[in-house]
């Protein structure tokens, strides 16, 4: 149902490439002016783009579920990209119009990239039993962190030698109060984490009983601290990646707006 | 959800991430029930003062209730923060707050940026799409920056410009501006700047098997005839390098549809290339070649005839000829002026019976024409006795050799006419004594008017001119009192002038005045045994006046026995032939032969000596699209122009220097001609021979027929050799002209009228 | 937000009473009156007096003959005591066109109605408003046969009145309301809809009693007798009436079934506060500590029907015991025992039920005893619509306790997630916020959606209760059983009569917070609110703000579906009615699949 629904619309944004393709075909036969066919086509679909962000504003009126704008907005987008493609000379050429391009093509790209992100995402993100808000995330980490914190202070009077007091000291602080290395803000992964876990596992020969409790509640406050950790980054890359994605959209605006206005003061009309 | 306790707190305020501000204490797990103010300061500045910390209900600032506490659901027991622990709240941008604003700031700030590019000086450095073509970069370069722009933009600077006057000023009408040397700015928009008429012309002319291979489209309708500008070819911005003449094949085709994939295959084959135009000299190069040239054993070097370095036009140093001098005088010279060695005799006083005389009314004719009819009427004579009403009929009468002698005593009506045209002599004769070249030129015109059925055209006058010019009249004078004895006094005026108009010699040109006369008189015969004498005492007798020796370089005499006026050309060009010879084709070119009196069907090209008429080919036919202006187009060698063939474009200076097609003959390949019985090729003498005496413009449509298959015409697969993809180039545009609108091009016989 | 504030006297009860115009004159007149001049006024507290109860908690309704009351399936929170005339209780359905309501929760309006509001907005007026849902009901109207339907007064008090008495009367079993009488008293008690149509037959003075009232009428123990004697009569038939099985039953056998029904409840109506505590127990002693219904492996003694609440349908596994579904309203449990049995004849010796019944906090049921269930209504039923016969029973007398594995019928879902709902009283919702957590990006586009919708601050947030990758987030699920009703003290937060979503009136809302702490799920939340102006209200006493309980209306003040579900990118968010296993299990597999 959904997959049909899906290659409908690949379909339809196939067919709508391949018209554009043959109208400039014609276009040119006829010694007409493709780059303007293209480019009011290119413009049509980059304000069918703007239509997601005016349905979100208009949350009140009942136009349809926005998911399903968002869908418009993934194929259109797809399609708009193949006619820019078809629409910039090669190579471009001038500063302004070379700018407008990169412009384009970074809204694209990253939209792109949110596209595989944000299926990607929430899947690594559910494999976490508990789910975290973003904004909450600081609060918790430190909570662990004094947690951790307490338990290693105290374990060092179970006088059972200061052990898991300098292994806190020497690897889990850092861990703990430090955040996150930029890799792994890119890409998360648990290879920290099993480390750390071995690390800790490996220290019980020194230990006795309370030692092996508090360094349970440690491995505990590990997990925990990584878990926020995992969903710190990956909630982060996801927001970051929207508003890079975003952040371009009215200077795009503006410049195709001067463009528009330039190719047609510069051609004799408006 | 977690277990919720009794005592949980339901006053917390639910996250709002649409609110633009955060309380600063939610990163420690606090947050405060009435968040941050719309402009971002803590909604508690003031009130945190007074706030206890701990309290429950008077106090915004509160720890979420231990139920909520994301800390005790790690682990069961776990410090509390108090407010003590706080700093100052410092509300923080929320994240959907910080995007958006993080948005329109670098919106305004890229519209900053634009806007004082635009104030710059050098904004059109920036919003330039792409440097300009060398050429037009070299001339705008010493333009202001300012002004650049608009140059090949309309109103590209002020608003005022172009658009809102009464008449739009178009991208293309600027590009004229320049180029109007080369296109006329009214026909530049029409498909090879050609008006529909001219296509129409054009279509017409097209062999079928070019029609059947070009598909052409209906140029009055079709759009992309309709809407062409000049950027629609030639594209700017493309960069330094950009060569604004290369077309796509593609831009030829939108017209042109009959699609093929290359120059070698699919375009249609050539057609009579590249001999298509007219010869102008009857030249048969076999013949040369085989024969002339091997009994002279000497090379047969094209380049001696056809390369001209000194004067290379557009198409290069090739030419159609290099001119008589160079090419032919070293041969033809001397029999030219073997041909004319004692001069042409233009009119010459015929003879008459004497008895005749009297009835005819003609008294004192010259003692040395009184016996029995005789002498030829010449082609000149008859020419200005055409233009006497009364003598024309009579010159019909007459016998058709032209000869008097040929008249039989008996037949009276013949006999009438040689008295009308004898009367008719004798008022030319008069006339031109009374008149001088006045009367000449007339009769001329007459004549050319009711043969021609039309006005004579300006360059008609001048050819007239041309043959009038540099007759004397006081030969006629001369004639008047010496053979007609005019009066006394008459007599005694030209016993004074005898000296002076002694030699009859330079007059080819103006008439000197004496001195002038006896000076030059002087100075030639330096040499001559009046040097010897120291002065001349008793009267000089001369013998007559004879024209090879008195006359050597050209001019008119008198020729006291046959009585004829005689003129002597001088070799090669003459003007006064040459003239003749134009005025005799143009007289026989007329269509409807309406002279059956004056005989021209006849006229031979013997009939003007010197034979002009035997090389040049004059009389035109129109096979040509193309038409010289005036005659005298037909004596120049005229240079291989782009006129000929505006479409296709040739130059053979490349071609000339690789070693393979160095040689002429690679592509210009003389035809095989077909043979005479006697296994002699059939060569033009011979053709000549056959047609010789026949009418001019026959004979020379035979002589053309003869010499257009001299060679054999080009095939595509010659230049395909060399002119593939990935060779010399095949694209359309490297042999096809567009704009064949220029100044070279004309359009033959005003039935296509250029705009 | 801004933060200058208007100070205002906080909210009381009886701020705002059910009649303005009510007297203490007419209270006191009341008092003389039967019910009231039986009670002991010495029973009812200082602040809330009998009087004050009448006055502020009830009022007075002259009805004309052929007026509705109300009618079959809507919610209220008022029983009506008749002080003179006929009330007619329909005992068949009379309008066809109702029950629907519920399941049109909200006005479905397509795009292209919405496209125009968006472009030419228009200001509907109250008077537009009114015509066009006349017109709405009478299109619905048009159905049901020989009821016609008329329309008197205006706006708000306009009324439903039937056209022809007598023939409605005849045509439909009905059961007379005298003078001195109640009705209606149930469903505002336990905040189930309406089960018949009341329409007063002859003109008649009609005193409502809101709920809130009631429970301190109850107080008196004659009021309490008043009550009781009630539900027999004409309730359950209609009842009875509405469950399939009975269909067909005929009126003589009916009458002996009904004699015989014996009403029973299980736990308690304040359930929550219990749950509350007893949260934090182990799954096993929490199912243990349940109300026993009836327990597996004993005498199938009676078939029991579920009136109202939930009852866990569960079997012994290991230690513990194993939920195999929940019952909802009209429900049954050992019926399949029963018609195995007499299938089986009387000399085989019968099956115990197979499985146990446990009340999830309070529960009202309906039992039949077994030969009542073998003569008067097995023999009525169609054979498809029997169960079939156990074909494997687990529990046998004198055989080994057969401990298979269970195996899962085609739509029940696992049962990991069927406990989870029941641990947590899920399934008490009816508008469920279920989010997929596998899709959704957190972007809180439905966040921001709501707050949109509800003048800025949301009224839901979005974490919650997680199953795997279900998250039930805290908005409100509009319960079957809406345990924050019952400590309201001004009935601010109500059922709507058309849709049956739970509401707060904000104009009666004193800010008690009973409502939001009685809520089990955490959904309603206290907030300062606002004037007009925008300003915080203030308490002029002590400047605290006021503070108003706000929580999810499903957005029903606009066209459409509630925002957050429309706001949601990835369809990673839906509102469901858990009540409905089968629905809920299909979409979570299909979002699985």
């Amino acid at each position: 149902m959904l997959f049909h629904k899906r290659l409908m619309a690949a379909t339809v944004t196939l067919c709508a490439v391949v018209a554009t393709v043959f109208a400039v075909d014609w276009t040119r036969r006829r010694l007409g002016d493709e780059s303007t066919l293209t480019g009011w086509t290119l413009l049509i679909a980059t304000g069918g783009l703007y239509l997601l962000t005016v349905r979100k504003r208009l949350i009140r009126h009942p136009l349809g579920p926005v998911s399903f704008w968002l869908q418009m907005h993934i194929y259109m987008g797809t399609f708009a990209s193949i006619i820019f493609l078809m629409h910039i000379g090669w190579p471009v050429r001038g500063l302004f119009e070379s700018l407008l391009a990169a412009c384009f093509a970074i809204v694209a790209g990253s939209g792109i990239l949110l596209g595989f992100l944000s299926r990607s995402t929430p899947r690594k993100l559910a494999a976490i039993e508990r789910d975290f808000p973003l904004e909450r995330i600081p609060v918790l980490q430190s909570a662990v962190a004094r947690d951790a914190h307490q338990i290693a202070l105290d374990s060092s009077n179970f006088g059972e030698g200061a052990t898991l007091a300098e292994f806190y000291q020497r690897r889990l602080l850092p861990f703990f109060q430090l955040p996150r290395s930029l890799p792994y803000r890119l890409i998360p992964n648990g290879v920290k984490r099993r480390l750390l876990l071995r690390e800790l596992n490996d220290l019980d020969r020194y230990l006795a009983q309370q030692g092996i409790a508090s360094r349970q509640a440690l491995v505990a406050m590990v997990k925990a601290k990584d878990d926020l950790d995992y969903h710190q980054a990956l909630q982060f890359r996801l927001r970051l990646m929207v508003a890079f994605h975003i952040s371009l959209t009215w200077t795009l605006a503006l410049m195709i707006g001067v463009h528009v206005v330039l190719v047609y003061r510069f051609s004799g009309a408006l | 959800m977690e277990p919720a306790s009794p005592k949980r707190d339901v006053t917390i305020p639910r996250p709002n991430p649409k609110s633009r501000w955060r309380c600063g204490f939610e990163s420690v797990g606090m947050s405060c029930s009435a968040g941050p103010t719309e402009q971002g300061e803590c909604c508690q500045v003031p009130a945190r003062k007074s706030c206890a910390p701990g309290a429950s209900g008077d106090c915004l600032h509160r720890c979420e209730g231990a139920a909520n506490c994301e800390i005790a659901k790690l682990r069961p027991e776990s410090r509390r923060l108090t407010n003590d622990d706080l700093g100052p709240c410092i509300p923080t941008k929320s994240a959907w707050f910080s995007r958006e604003s993080i948005a329109l700031n670098m919106a305004i700030f890229a519209g900053g940026i634009l806007l004082c590019c635009m104030a710059l000086p050098q904004r059109e450095a920036v919003f330039l799409p792409g440097t300009l073509s060398k050429k037009h970069a070299q001339i705008l370069g010493n333009e202001l920056v300012t002004e650049r722009c608009s140059l090949c933009h309309p109103n590209s600077h002020s608003l005022a410009g172009g658009a809102n006057h009464g008449k739009a000023v178009t991208q293309d009408d600027l590009c004229i501006n320049c180029h109007q040397t080369d296109l006329r700015d009214s026909v530049h928009r029409l498909p090879h700047d050609l008006t529909d008429a001219q296509l129409n012309r054009l279509q017409r002319d097209m062999s079928d098997t070019l029609k059947s291979s070009v598909n052409l489209i209906n140029h009055t309708h079709a759009p992309q005839t309709q809407s062409t500008e000049c950027a629609s070819c030639h594209i700017e911005h493309q960069g330094a390098g950009h060569d604004l003449q290369a077309i796509t094949n593609q831009r030829c085709q939108a017209c042109h549809r009959s699609k093929f994939a290359s120059f070698g295959n699919g375009h249609p084959e050539f057609e009579d290339f590249p001999y298509r135009t007219e010869r102008k000299i009857a030249f048969d190069h076999r013949a040369h070649a085989d024969k002339y040239f091997a009994q002279k054993s000497e090379s047969f070097d094209c380049k001696r005839c056809h390369l001209d370095a000194d004067n290379a036009t557009s198409v290069g140093p090739i030419g159609r000829s290099v001119g008589f001098e160079k090419a032919c005088a070293q041969c033809h010279s001397e029999p030219l002026r073997a041909a004319v060695s004692d001069g042409w005799a233009l009119l010459q006083i015929p003879s008459i019976e004497i008895q005749d005389m009297q009835l005819a009314g003609l008294e004192q004719w010259p003692a040395g024409a009184q016996f029995g009819y005789d002498g030829p009427l010449t082609l000149p004579m008859r020419i200005l006795l055409a233009a006497d009403p009364q003598v024309v009929d009579a010159l019909g009468h007459l016998p058709t050799s032209g000869q008097l002698a040929d008249i039989d005593p008996k037949e009276p009506e013949q006999v009438a006419a040689a008295q009308t045209v004898a009367q008719g002599v004798r008022r030319l004769l008069a006339e031109l004594a009374v008149e001088g070249q006045q009367a000449w030129h007339r009769r001329l015109t007459t004549v050319a008017v009711d043969a021609l059925k039309r006005n004579l055209t300006s360059t008609d006058q001048e050819l007239i001119g041309r043959m009038t010019m540099g007759l004397p009249p006081d030969l006629f004078r001369q004639i008047e009192t010496e053979w007609f004895s005019a009066s006394e006094n008459l007599t005694a005026q030209r016993q004074l002038q005898r000296l002076a108009a002694q030699p009859v010699g330079f007059q080819d040109e103006l008439l000197l005045d004496d001195s002038s006369q006896v000076e030059t008189r002087l100075d030639d015969n330096s040499t001559s045994d009046f040097m010897a004498q120291k002065v001349i005492t008793k009267p000089i007798e001369m013998p007559n006046i004879n024209g090879r020796t008195h006359v050597t370089q050209g001019g008119w005499y008198l020729d006291q026995e046959l009585l004829a006026v005689r003129y002597m050309p001088r070799g090669h060009a003459d003007p006064l032939l040459a003239a003749w010879t134009e005025y005799v084709v143009l007289l026989t070119s007329s269509r409807e032969k309406h002279h059956s009196q004056l005989e021209l069907s006849n006229v031979g090209s013997k009939m003007i000596p010197g034979g002009c008429a035997e090389c040049h080919l004059l009389s035109d036919s129109n096979s040509s699209v193309l038409v010289g202006d005036g005659m005298d187009r037909a004596w120049k060698s005229v240079a291989r122009s782009d006129a000929v063939r505006p479409f296709t474009r040739f130059d053979h200076a490349p071609h000339l220097t690789l070693p393979m097609i160095r040689d002429c003959r690679y592509c210009h390949v003389l035809e095989e001609g077909h043979r005479l019985k006697d296994g002699e090729p059939e060569n033009l003498a011979t053709v000549l021979a056959q047609h010789r005496g026949s009418e001019l413009t026959a004979m020379h449509a035979t002589v053309r027929d003869h010499l257009h298959t001299e060679f054999r015409s080009m095939e595509k697969s010659q230049c395909n050799a060399c002119h593939r993809p990935n060779g010399a180039g095949d694209g359309c545009t490297q042999c096809h002209n567009y704009h064949v609108g220029n100044a070279g091009f004309e359009w033959s016989r005003g039935t296509v009228t250029t705009p | 937000m801004t933060q200058e504030a208007v100070e205002i006297k906080r909210p009381d009860r009886w701020d705002h009473p059910l009649d303005a115009t009510m007297t203490s004159e007419t209270a006191s007149w009341l008092l003389k009156q039967y019910p009231f001049s039986l009670m002991d006024q010495g029973r009812f507290a200082q602040n809330t007096s009998l009087q004050d109860v009448l006055r502020n908690d009830s009022r007075l309704i002259a009805f004309s003959a052929g007026d509705i009351v109300f009618r079959e399936g809507q919610y209220g929170g008022s029983a009506y005591l008749v002080l003179g005339g006929t009330i007619r209780i329909f005992l068949s359905r009379l309008l066809s066109s109702d029950r629907k309501t519920q399941a049109g929760a909200w006005k479905q309006s397509n795009w292209r109605t919405g496209l125009k509001n968006l472009l030419w907005p228009r200001v509907i007026t109250g008077d537009r408003r009114r015509r066009s849902r006349l017109v709405q009901r009478a299109r619905v109207e048009k159905q049901n046969e020989g009821v016609e339907l008329g329309y008197r007064g205006e706006g708000a008090e306009t009324r439903v009145f039937l056209q022809d008495i007598p023939g409605v009367l005849s045509s439909h079993a009905t059961s007379e309301i005298h003078p001195g009488e109640l009705f209606g008293e149930m469903a505002a008690v336990t905040r189930t809809p309406r089960e018949f149509t009341a329409a007063a037959e002859t003109d008649c003075l009609v005193l409502e009693i809101r709920w809130q009232g009631l429970k301190l009428l109850k107080q008196d123990p004659a009021f309490r007798r008043l009550l009781d004697e009630r539900y027999r009569s004409e309730v359950l038939r209609t009842h009875l009436r509405e469950t399939p099985l009975f269909r067909f039953i005929p009126d003589e056998h009916l009458d002996q079934v009904i004699a015989a029904t014996k009403l029973e409840q299980f736990g308690q109506l304040e359930w929550y506060a219990k749950y509350q505590q007893e949260a934090n127990q182990l799954p096993s002693q929490r199912i243990a500590s349940e109300p026993l219904i009836a327990e597996e492996g004993s005498y199938a003694t009676g078939l029991w029907i579920i009136r109202g609440g939930f009852a866990r349908l569960s079997r012994r596994q290991g230690v513990g015991h194993r939920t195999l579904a929940y019952l909802g309203k009209g429900q049954m449990y050992g019926l399949r025992e029963l018609v195995h049995n007499r299938e089986r004849g009387t000399n085989a010796t019968p099956l115990p039920y197979q499985e146990s019944l446990r009340a999830i906090g309070y529960v009202d049921v309906l039992w039949i005893p077994k030969q009542v269930v073998n003569e008067h209504v097995l023999p009525f039923i169609r054979a498809m619509d029997l169960p079939a016969p156990i074909p494997s029973p687990r529990y046998q007398f004198g055989q080994p306790v057969v401990d298979a594995p269970l195996e899962l019928a085609e739509h029940s879902m696992e049962t990991g997630l069927l406990e989870f709902l029941v641990d947590q009283r899920l399934m008490n919702g009816r508008q469920t916020m279920l989010i997929d957590t596998e899709r959704c990006t957190r972007c809180d586009d439905c966040v921001r959606a709501c707050a949109t919708m509800h003048g800025g601050t949301p009224v839901f947030e979005r974490r919650g209760p997680q199953y795997g990758r279900w998250m039930f987030a805290q908005a409100c699920m509009h319960c079957e059983d809406p345990v924050c009703m019952i400590g309201c003290p001004t009935g601010a937060i109500h059922r709507d009569h058309e849709s049956g979503l739970v509401k707060i009136n904000e104009s009666s809302c004193i800010g008690c917070k009973s409502c939001a702490e009685s809520c089990p799920y955490d959904n309603i939340r206290m907030v300062t609110t606002k004037d007009h102006a925008g300003r915080m209200r203030v308490d002029e006493a002590n400047g605290l703000p006021i503070l108003q309980a706000s929580k999810c209306d499903m957005c029903s003040s606009s066209t459409g579906r509630p925002a957050c579900q429309t706001a949601c990118p990835h369809d990673a968010l839906v509102r469901i009615d858990m009540a409905n296993i089968e629905s809920v299990s299909r979409y979570v597999q299909r979002k699985a699949g």
